[in-house]
């Protein structure tokens, strides 16, 4: 049995468990792979490996050592290949919303038998309670929110100035940010577009972003067990509509697919006046745009909304009790106040506890540049990522669907329709 | 009529040049040979007279027709390349025929003059099989029947023995000379070999550096060649040069018919007499024997006069050894004059 | 020395050879039994058990992964992409070599650089090419957006509808494969005897009577051999997918591979993923047979 196991992740895992085998040789300090994305651009890697020195520095009987794992995906496919090869790393950073990927299948152990004193609590307590709506699972606590990142409203003062509106008052609601995206559409003499007024990207990962426009029409997709979706709700279809329409109807958005890769440089070369992306970004859109820009919360349908994202860390169910523990204090270390605020700092990432917000270090940024803390007070009204069994399928699925609605190969009702069956077929086994 | 003339047909590539402006006339059904060093220019002309370069400045004439420019298929010519350049793929007959399916000559035609090209060449039983098959003086008449199916006028032919053994060699300049009397070619004809081009041309053109030097029958070429390269480059051993200002010669009674402008004295090597006495031949030149060549009928003596060196045959059964001294001479009539300049002398 | 003799005295030697013939072949042989045979053997076992859940292993399940196959509408959807992918990218990426090899061929001078110029999409790796291309589709201020522009022609998505994105995603392939075959023809090309073409020219046949009666058979050995690796690759290509349009917009673009890719390590689905192995290895193993077996009677090596 464990051979089949083997076949298909064997060749995958060939590098990453050699190295492996080299490091847990030493028995005395207890070794602690740690397998890490880089999902944003700056020095990411950098920091990592200089938060493994200090924590190693600080512990002796420790040594926590990082690997660069790639993106997202990469990273989550060399971690499950390892661990069915049963040479998972201690801990690995991973989107959150893998959690019932991970838990599905036996990988990794909740947190929460890691806690046992006080300060422990105190510390588990101390999170946003958004970030922590993709962290817990049937009452257990599986992930500590680590890298995690939100959507939010850049938008280009230069060219508001230009279309004759405030400079400094973003869209608050759909209906304003239609007529604003109106306002700041620009064509040339033969009727081709120049600049839209709002976009949107749809490549990729478009459930994401359309979960601020479905939490924004009241409706939540998925159940917090994960296993029934919400597609075919007609609030979902509403807010489908809405995002079909500003192309279709409005012409404010570019038509067809818009990619994630290229949105921010779309919106620094002025070819879009207002765009929806992730916090993640804004070190890198502050570093080049070359106008004055503004970041904000996303406009309210019925009511504001965001989903957050990003990763967590979590600590994995085939290492040793000891690797386990020292993992855990890597994971508690990582958090604290200070650290977490220099994090984000650095990174662009929202910090993710109250208390890291309040520390000098992240408050003299954000006096320097409000925008940092956007991210923040839009938790109040984030809700968790899509996140199910079998999620990739899932999302997949959920995503297939709102691609052919924005291209328009199906109606909106049609797409959500055909995506609510798939998604009922593959969460039936889960009930 | 002539079947082939140059008129200042020059050929340069930047700053070389392949071929200076010349002239040149090859008359109807005759053997022409180019020969010369490789570099000369001789397969520069023949690609010339091919129509696969064009010239740089004159006009070339087939059959007195100028064509210049025109494109090698309407020329009139076939070619035989060094290499053969058969179609590795393509039968030993479709390779004949090659020619013939370009111009879509009807069916039965090619069937017919196939058949018969194939005897002339002797390849009646390997028709079927593919170049690779065959050894290389069956690829040498593929090439052969290739050029002469086309039933052209002119036949060039690019050193197209020098790929075969010495003895295969020697049987095919018999053949083909054989052939071009018989199908009443003009052939033009490029070799280095000049016992291949003294045996089987009608007329040798000689070339050197990019200029013809001589263009004559073989027998005039031998008997006048007209510059000191021609009578180096014909002849085996090649004629002996000498410096008429050299002192050990003055005594030779040949000198006393030098005429004033003479730079060089040439003699052929069978022209001279050697002798072990110096007995009835008053201007004999004292020499020695520097080394001995035995070549079956004869030998090559290579003897020195002073510091001037000459070669002499001899009879073979004559016994002649190094260091012996000997006594030379050479009748007046075998004098060669050349000037400063490398021209001959008419006396 | 005598003939019997000679036979006994051979006969250890020859055994002490075989076996010296195999140690050295057994590095090679180990390595391709361990990294393909092995593998293939196992994927293929792996294709009747079902996909092992957490603590629970897999079981024989027969032909359960081959059903969840024919009845999933992406499977059909990669594959018919695929197809279309092939048949487009193989004879136009094979074609447009072959030109641009008999042209680069027939130039003497600046070849080397008009080499490199073309050779360049092969040296580059695909992600980067991907990239490249994605800017050249970028809407509004693309490279094609542009060119375009200049003509007045309207904005078009190219990666971004449904109807545009797989050719868009075939040219980059085209683009990239092209360059590749080309070297090997060009070097094909610069073994031919340029006497030949004297040879023909003095016969008066025409460029295109000298292509297919001398150059084309000629060229047929490189030409399989390209062949053979242009449907290798139209199945193996799957990079510029990922970075392009991640088989999207929905589905319109996603081939075999990337499905297999999906299914294998975004789905965890591991048992559906060796069906799906099995079946692209059957197809190309087929399509290569086929090829050697029915081009290598018209090739002349």
């Amino acid at each position: 049995m464990k051979r089949l196991n083997h076949t298909f992740a064997k060749l995958a895992t060939a590098v990453a468990s050699a190295s492996l085998i080299a490091s847990s040789a030493f028995a005395q300090t207890t070794e602690v792979p740690f397998y890490f994305p880089v999902a944003v651009g700056g020095p990411i890697t950098k920091f990592i490996d200089q938060f493994a020195a200090d924590f190693n520095k600080e512990n002796p009987t420790i040594k926590v050592s990082p690997i660069y794992a790639g993106s997202y995906q990469d990273t989550i496919v060399k971690a499950l290949t390892a661990n069915k090869a049963g040479t998972p790393p201690a801990a690995s950073v991973l989107l959150s919303t893998d959690t019932f990927t991970l838990i599905d299948d036996d990988a990794i152990v909740p947190i929460d038998n890691f806690v046992r004193t006080d300060d422990d609590k105190k510390w588990l307590n101390g999170f946003y309670k958004a970030f922590m709506l993709n962290s817990q699972v049937g009452g257990k606590t599986w992930g500590v929110p680590f890298q995690r990142s939100t959507v939010v409203l850049y938008w280009n003062k230069e060219a508001f100035k230009e279309a004759g509106l405030d400079p400094n008052k973003p869209p608050a609601t759909w209906a304003e940010m239609v007529s604003m995206a109106q306002k700041l559409t620009k064509k040339d003499a033969s009727g081709k577009v120049t600049q839209y007024g709002i976009q949107i990207p749809s490549s990729g990962f478009p459930y994401w972003l359309f979960q601020g426009l479905a939490t924004q029409n009241e409706v939540i997709l998925a159940n917090e067990a994960g296993t029934q979706t919400k597609f075919d709700d007609p609030k979902v279809i509403e807010a489908l509509q809405f995002w079909v329409d500003l192309s279709k109807k409005h012409g404010v958005h570019p038509p067809g697919i818009v990619e994630w890769g290229t949105t921010p440089k779309d919106f620094m070369e002025k070819k879009s006046a207002m765009i929806w992306t992730t916090t993640g970004n804004l070190s890198n859109i502050r570093n080049n745009a070359k106008f004055e820009f503004g970041v904000a919360m996303l406009p309210a349908g019925k009511k504001r909304g965001s989903p957050t994202g990003g990763g967590n860390f979590f600590i994995f169910k085939k290492a040793t009790l000891a690797q386990q523990e020292a993992a855990f204090r890597f994971a508690k270390w990582l958090t604290q106040p200070e650290r977490a605020a220099q994090w984000g700092i650095d990174t662009g990432y929202v910090a993710v506890s109250p208390a890291a917000f309040d520390t000098p270090a992240l408050k003299k940024y954000a006096s320097e540049f409000p925008p940092a803390t956007v991210a923040r007070d839009q938790l109040q009204f984030a809700v968790a990522e899509l996140s199910t069994h079998d999620n990739q399928r899932v999302a997949k699925a959920f995503n297939d669907g709102l691609q052919a609605a924005i291209t328009g190969s199906k109606t909106a009702e049609q797409a959500m329709k055909d995506a609510q069956r798939e998604a009922e077929r593959l969460l039936r086994g889960f009930k | 009529m002539s079947a082939i003339e140059f008129k200042g047909v020059s050929r340069r590539w930047g700053d070389v040049t392949a071929l200076h402006p010349c002239d040149l006339r090859v008359e109807p059904g005759t053997f022409a040979v180019l020969l010369g060093p490789s570099g000369c220019g001789k397969s520069t002309t023949l690609r010339l007279i091919a129509g696969l370069d064009s010239p740089s400045e004159g006009a070339i004439f087939i059959n007195d027709r100028d064509v210049t420019t025109a494109p090698p298929v309407l020329r009139d010519v076939a070619m035989v390349f060094q290499n053969y350049a058969l179609f590795p793929h393509l039968t030993v007959a479709d390779n004949i025929l090659f020619g013939l399916q370009v111009r879509k000559t009807p069916r039965a035609e090619q069937e017919e003059r196939l058949a018969k090209v194939l005897v002339i060449v002797g390849l009646e039983q390997l028709s079927a099989r593919k170049p690779s098959q065959l050894s290389g003086g069956q690829q040498q008449r593929v090439a052969l029947a290739r050029a002469i199916i086309a039933q052209k006028t002119v036949c060039l032919m690019d050193e197209p023995l020098s790929n075969l053994d010495a003895k295969l060699r020697q049987e095919m300049r018999a053949e083909l000379r054989d052939l071009q009397q018989r199908l009443k070619l003009t052939v033009v004809y490029v070799t280095h070999d000049q016992t291949e081009a003294m045996s089987m041309a009608d007329q040798v053109i000689l070339m050197n550096q990019g200029r013809i030097e001589q263009a004559t029958t073989p027998r005039d070429m031998y008997a006048q060649p007209q510059t000191t390269f021609a009578a180096k480059f014909i002849g085996t051993p090649s004629m002996s040069l000498l410096d008429v200002n050299n002192p050990a010669l003055a005594a030779s009674a040949a000198f006393a018919a030098k005429p004033a402008n003479a730079a060089t004295l040439g003699v052929r090597p069978e022209d001279i007499s050697i002798s072990r006495e110096r007995g009835g031949a008053p201007g004999a030149l004292e020499a020695s024997v520097v080394s001995v060549e035995y070549l079956g009928a004869d030998s090559i003596l290579r003897c020195n006069i002073g510091d001037a060196s000459l070669h002499a045959r001899v009879l073979g059964q004559a016994r002649w050894d190094a260091n012996t001294p000997v006594f030379i001479d050479w009748p007046v009539s075998a004098n060669h004059w050349f000037d400063a300049n490398g021209r001959r002398v008419i006396v | 020395m005598d003939p019997g003799l000679r036979r006994d005295d051979a006969k250890p030697m020859n055994h002490q050879r075989q076996a010296h013939a195999y140690l050295m072949l057994l590095p090679a042989l180990a390595l391709l039994v361990a990294f393909t045979h092995y593998p293939a053997v196992a994927t293929f076992i792996d294709s009747f058990m079902s996909t092992p859940k957490g603590s629970k292993p897999p079981s024989f399940v027969g032909l359960e992964n081959y059903r969840i196959m024919v009845e999933d509408p992406i499977f059909w959807q990669a594959f018919r992409n695929n197809l279309w992918f092939a048949l487009a990218t193989i004879p136009l990426s094979v074609g447009l070599a072959l030109a641009m090899a008999l042209w680069v061929n027939a130039r003497l001078s600046g070849q080397a650089f008009l080499r490199m110029a073309y050779f360049t999409p092969t040296v580059l790796p695909m992600i980067a090419v991907a990239n490249i291309w994605l800017f050249f589709y970028t809407p509004t201020y693309g490279l094609l957006e542009q060119i375009g522009g200049v003509f007045g022609l309207p904005s078009h998505n190219w990666l971004g509808d449904k109807s545009t994105a797989l050719g868009a995603i075939t040219m980059v392939a085209i683009w990239k494969e092209a360059g590749f075959f080309m070297i090997f023809y060009l070097a094909a090309l610069q073994g031919i005897n340029p006497s030949l073409r004297e040879a023909a020219a003095i016969e008066g046949a025409g460029r295109w009577f000298f292509f297919r009666r001398v150059l084309w058979p000629l060229l047929m050995p490189t030409t399989i051999f390209v062949l053979v690796n242009a449907v290798i690759n139209a199945f193996r290509m799957v990079d510029h997918v990922v970075v392009m349009t991640r088989g999207g917009p929905d589905n319109a673009t996603s081939l075999l591979l990337f499905h297999l890719y999906e299914v294998g390590f975004r789905y965890w689905d591991t048992g559906y993923a060796a069906a799906i192995t099995v079946v692209l290895l059957g197809v190309l193993a087929s399509v290569a047979l086929a090829q050697f077996f029915l081009m290598d009677r018209k090739a002349h090596y």
